[in-house]
Formats: C-alpha cells, structure tokens, sequence
C-alpha cells in the first residue's frame, strides 16, 4: 500500500517551492509529484505527493504542510 | 499615491514608531517618503544583521511588531542571520527588502538575489509584490500573520519599480484580510476534565513552561494557576521571567544547563504539565531516556509542536492564556484537592544541593559573581539582553528575571552578535529603564560596529564584557570533549575594548580588581542615565558552566563541577 499526500493550494508562483521545501528541509526525495489546477477553480492547485517506499508521508510533515499560508487543505490519502 | 509612500504611511497608520534599516539604490524611494513624510523614526544601523536584532529586541521587549528596512542583494543576504534568529524564537518582525525592477527579476541584475527563495525556510511567511496596488493589502496580511498564532518573522520583498509607481485611482484600504490560518483551537471541555482528573491523581507533577508563556502575554494567570495547583516549576531558557525567579514554587531553568532540582523534578516527575514549550533537544537531552515515568500534557498553539519530539499523552492546541484560564476555572468549580507534600520533600532536598555554588575565594573575579553583582544592584528589575557562550548561561542562571520580556536573548539559534544590537532596540522602546548588555569577548566583536549607532541616536546602555579573553563555551567543550585540545578558542588578538570605546564617543572601563566591581558597576548605571557606558571586566577564563547534563544521557545525569 502507498500513501500519498493530497494538497490543495493556492495557485500561485512560489507556493510549490514552499511545500517542496518542507521535503528536501528533512532530506527526503520525492519520487512522484503532480500539480496543476483544478478544473472548475484555477485559482486553486492540487498537488500529489508519493515517496520512495523507505520514507512513509507521515502525519508530522501533513501538519507542517498545513501550516503554509498558502496551502488549504492536505489529505494522506492511500493506494 | 506612490508606491513607497502606501509603504510608509501604512506603517505610521499601524503606530509603528521606529524603523531600522540601511539604505540602497531599490529602497531609495522609501528612504525619500521617509524623509518627506516624516512621523516615523528611522535607525540607521552599521550592518543589516544588526537591523533585525534591533527590531527584534523591540519586539521581544514590547511585545509590538519590529520592523526592519533593507535594499537588494547584499542588504537582503546581510539581514539572513537576524531572521532566522527571530524565526527559531518565534518574534514577529517585518522585514522589507528592496528587489530589483520587477521586469530584470532573474537577469542577474545588478544587486539582484532571490529573497524569497533565500529565506523561505527562515520565515513564517513571505511576499514578493508584484504591483502598486498590492501593497497595502500585502502589508495589512503581513502584520496579521506575524501576530496570530504562532508569532514570526514575515519577509516582504518589493522591487524598485513597485515602489516608484504612482497609484492613480483613489486608493482604497482594505479593512479584513482573507487569511487561512490554523484555527484548530481544540479547547474542548472533556479535554479539560481530563486533564483536571489527571492533576488531582498526581503525585509528582510538574509544570514545565517556556517562551509561549511570554508571546501570549499568560504571565498573570500563571501565577494563579500555580497558587491553586501548589506544583513545582521550571522554565526553558526562553521562559525565564514568565515567573518571578525568586517565587518559592520556582525551580529555576531545565536542560543542558538547568538546575540540579529541576532536571530530578523533571525526570521523576509522573506528570509535566508543559505549557507554551517546544520540547528542544537542549531541554531534553536524550529522548529515549527522557523521563521514564511521566505522562506529558501539552498545551501550544502550534499543531506541529505536539508530539514532535516527545509523545505527549494529553495535548490541547490553543492560546496559552485561554487554556489556562480554563484550567483555572475547573479547578475552582470541582474543588481542586491534592497532596503533594512528599513531593515537595523530595524537592527540597535536591534544592539543598545547590547546583550554582561557586568557588568564591579566588582572587579572580569569577563571571558568576559579577551577575550576582548586577543582580543585587537592579534586584532582577533590569532588562538584560545577552550575546551567546558562557556569559549567556551565567546569566540565565545567577540573574533571577522579575518579569516577563525582560529576559532578551537568542534561544534557538543561538546567534553570537545579537546583544549589543538587540539591547538598543530595547532601550529605544523603553528609554527610561535599565537596559544592560552581557557579551564576551568572541560576541561582542560580531557587531561591535553597533556602538557607532548607538553613538548616533543616543543609546544610553551599559555593556557588560565578560572578558576570558577565549571563546569561553568553545573551550569549555574542549575541556570536556576534546581533552583540552583548545583548537582555534582562543583570541591572541583581542583589541583594547575601553579604547575601542572610547574612540566611539562612549565611556570604556577596565576592570580586574574584585573589591571595585560593585562600585563601578552602581557608578556606570547611574552614568547610563545619559551615556553609553562599556565595562571589560576580566573574568577567571578557567571557569565552566556548571550544572550541565552528561550529553546522550537522561535529564537526571548531570555534572554539578569540574572534575
Ligand atoms: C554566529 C555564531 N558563531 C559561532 C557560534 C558558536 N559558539 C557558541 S558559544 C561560542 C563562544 C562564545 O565566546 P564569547 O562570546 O567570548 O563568550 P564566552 O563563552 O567566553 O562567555 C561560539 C563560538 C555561535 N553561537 N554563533
């Protein structure tokens, strides 16, 4: 099972950096990551985080995340 | 209206009385709005680094927002120490930071860096400012993110042609801003029954409190929590003063350098009861060991301090003050009985160990006397701000603070070079009161260029200099972790400081003899009423720090004296 990070944020320049900073600040790689806006609302982003299987998303780095100004909402979601 | 002048007027409409800061060519316009509008005092500092310790001993001491003023480039990279400083203690500042024409952002302009990408993980939150019309709206928000929660550092990064743009349109001032921000505030009222029936049950409790105390202003209600509770407590570094260090409930600091009584307090405890702490690695030492029997109730306004170092069995996200009083209210209502008298046996005794006795016979004038000194002579009503080393943990130790935001000192980052700036942003706030600076020798040369500002406004301070003449905590780790191989601690070069002073316009005293200390340093406060007054006092350099924690050990194995 896979868990990855589901966030919402807002769309814009320098937001991702914030979030990804978050990851690379604790030394962990990124394996996959998707962003882009959502359909029916631009102004918002939605971003999907997976790590590489040795580095579970835990719920410390959700709370991190959360705590951005610019970010609206962040879900382990599981697959 | 023009770009820099929404910058400034805004910031008088926000009482903001001083602004510290150094001029270049991308905030030259601020500089001229300063200039024509008046109203608001600017500091002109030596370095930027200094600017940020300025502001943020003002806003340590006041509780106010500090605001720090900075061009491109090499003004914005200069200012990098002081956010961070200000961001691991959790002070909210604004630093504005010039850019260069938004159209040359990534051309390698000329005194062009990417603010933004430098201290993003070193603030709370940060703007770049696209447009005129942005800026009042970015500025309202700023001021609020600094201020809510949990307080920080917030950058504003503006380029040169945002702020020579005119506005045309009547300008139009937002009242609300539309912030998301963690209002989590969990105060639920079975959480606090619980926690009530968890402090009735306990045996050994204790309250550990720090520097969250002081930035939600809950000092009064402290105190009348521990009248109803009866507990012991400690502080972090960062929470000294959030209660008289002379109340007989009061343990003194925890840690690496803490007292005897309140790390054994700590580690035998079965319940801590921490309010407004982060649970530092220098509070902890080892976390695997880290007080076996205790279960941990966890009060913060920040959610991701629950648990982050230590599990906390019982935590509650919220304003330190309000779950206070919350506490304070069951505690009346049900009747809050306990007895803890073995408890306070037991402390007391390890009290009787005393932890900070020193060798007192030397002829040498040891550094732990000359802060009890400074203590008799301003009986713990003095604001002090400290550099970092040993004089730092001497006086965190020998002064006991009366008062909250008194205490003014770098904990997180531990920033050599914040005293001298951070004591005249101080004095600034508080013109009438004591304000006095505790360096070293290894410190007060990181930003010593200060004396020049201080020379030019008129900042009466007094400097202490605990002069060992080494990089005293430097070597005193040597000592004990290097076998006194002392590489690269001790300074061959080390200038007259009183004629160094002295040839900034400011009174420069040596001082080696014990018997006068005393005298002299009465004779230089009443001086301070006018004049900047700097005491290089030669300390006994064999001196360490003592209590301390054996490293990677539990809280209860410490070293109480040289061996
Ligand atoms: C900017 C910075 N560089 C290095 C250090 C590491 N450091 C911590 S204490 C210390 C020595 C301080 O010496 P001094 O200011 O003379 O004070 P003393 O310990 O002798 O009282 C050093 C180098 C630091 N805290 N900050």
């Amino acid at each position: 099972m896979k868990k990855i990070l589901y966030i919402l944020l807002e769309n814009k320049s320098g937001v991702l950096s914030r979030v990804i900073g978050l990851f690379s600040q604790r030394g962990y790689n990124i394996k996959k990551i998707k962003a882009k806006p959502l359909k029916n609302n631009k102004k918002i982003s939605k971003v999907l985080i997976e790590l590489y299987k040795y580095k579970n998303i835990n719920n410390k780095i959700k709370k991190q995340i959360f705590k951005l100004i610019n970010v609206l909402k962040v879900k382990i979601v599981k697959k | 209206m023009l770009g820099a002048d929404i910058v400034v007027k805004f910031l008088i409409k926000q009482k903001i009385k001083y602004i510290f800061g150094y001029p270049g060519g991308s905030v030259l316009d601020i500089y001229d709005s300063i200039k024509r509008i008046g109203k608001i005092k600017h500091i002109l500092v030596r370095h930027e680094q200094a600017a940020i310790h300025m502001a943020d001993g003002y806003a340590r001491s006041t509780g106010k927002i500090g605001v720090a003023l900075v061009t491109s480039g090499p003004g914005a990279t200069n200012s990098i120490t002081g956010i961070a400083t200000a961001y691991m203690d959790s002070i909210p500042i604004i630093i504005i930071s010039g850019q260069v024409d938004y159209s040359l952002i990534g051309n390698d302009a000329f005194q062009e860096c990417d603010m933004i990408g430098i201290s993003r993980p070193i603030v709370k939150h940060s703007f770049l400012i696209k447009n005129t019309s942005e800026i009042y709206k970015t500025f309202k928000k700023s001021f609020y993110i600094a201020t809510s929660g949990r307080h920080g550092p917030v950058v504003i990064d503006i380029p040169k042609n945002v702020l020579s743009n005119n506005i045309k349109k009547k300008y139009f001032f937002i009242k609300k801003n539309n912030i998301k921000l963690n209002k989590k505030e969990t105060v639920k009222k079975e959480k606090i029954k619980k926690i009530f029936k968890k402090l009735q049950k306990s045996k050994k409790p204790i309250i550990y409190v720090g520097g969250g105390i002081i930035s939600s202003e809950s000092s009064k209600y402290l105190l009348l929590l521990l009248k109803k509770l009866n507990f012991p407590i400690t502080t972090s570094l960062m929470g000294l003063g959030s209660i008289s260090g002379r109340h007989e409930q009061c343990l003194g600091m925890l840690g690496m350098h803490g007292t005897y009584e309140a790390n054994m307090a700590m580690h035998n405890s079965d319940i801590i009861l921490a309010i407004g702490v982060r649970f530092d690695d220098r509070t902890t030492n080892n976390i695997s060991k880290y007080c076996p029997n205790s279960e941990i109730i966890h009060i913060d306004i920040d959610p991701t301090s629950i648990s982050k170092t230590v599990k906390s069995n019982i935590y509650i996200i919220g304003d330190a003050k309000n779950v206070i009083k919350k506490i304070i209210k069951i505690l009346e209502i049900k009747k809050y009985k306990n007895n803890i008298k073995k408890w306070w046996e037991k402390i007391q005794s390890w009290r009787k160990i005393n932890s900070l006795k020193y060798k007192k016979s030397s002829r040498k004038i040891k550094p732990q006397y000359v802060i009890e000194t400074v203590w008799k002579i301003t009986k713990g009503n003095s604001y002090i701000a400290s550099d970092v080393g040993q004089h730092q943990m001497f006086t965190a130790l020998y002064y006991s603070f009366e008062k909250p935001r008194q205490w003014i000192n770098s904990g997180g980052l531990g920033t050599m070079g914040f005293g001298l700036p951070a004591a005249l942003g101080v004095k600034l706030a508080f013109p009438k009161k004591n304000v006095i600076c505790i360096t070293g020798d290894g410190s007060i040369q990181m930003n010593i260029q200060e004396l020049s500002t201080a020379k030019q406004y008129k900042i009466p301070i007094l400097i202490i200099n605990l002069n060992n003449s080494v990089l005293g905590m430097v070597r005193q780790w040597q000592d004990i972790n290097y076998s006194s191989r002392y590489s690269q601690s001790y300074m061959k070069s080390l200038p007259n400081f009183s004629k160094l002073v002295k040839s900034y316009g400011h009174i420069g005293i040596r001082v080696h003899k014990k018997k006068e200390l005393y005298n002299i340093i009465k004779y230089a406060l009443k001086k301070t009423k006018k004049e900047l007054v700097f005491l290089d006092i030669e300390v006994d350099a064999s001196e360490h720090v003592y209590p301390m924690q054996i490293k990677g050990l539990g809280m209860n194995n410490m070293i109480l004296k040289k061996c």
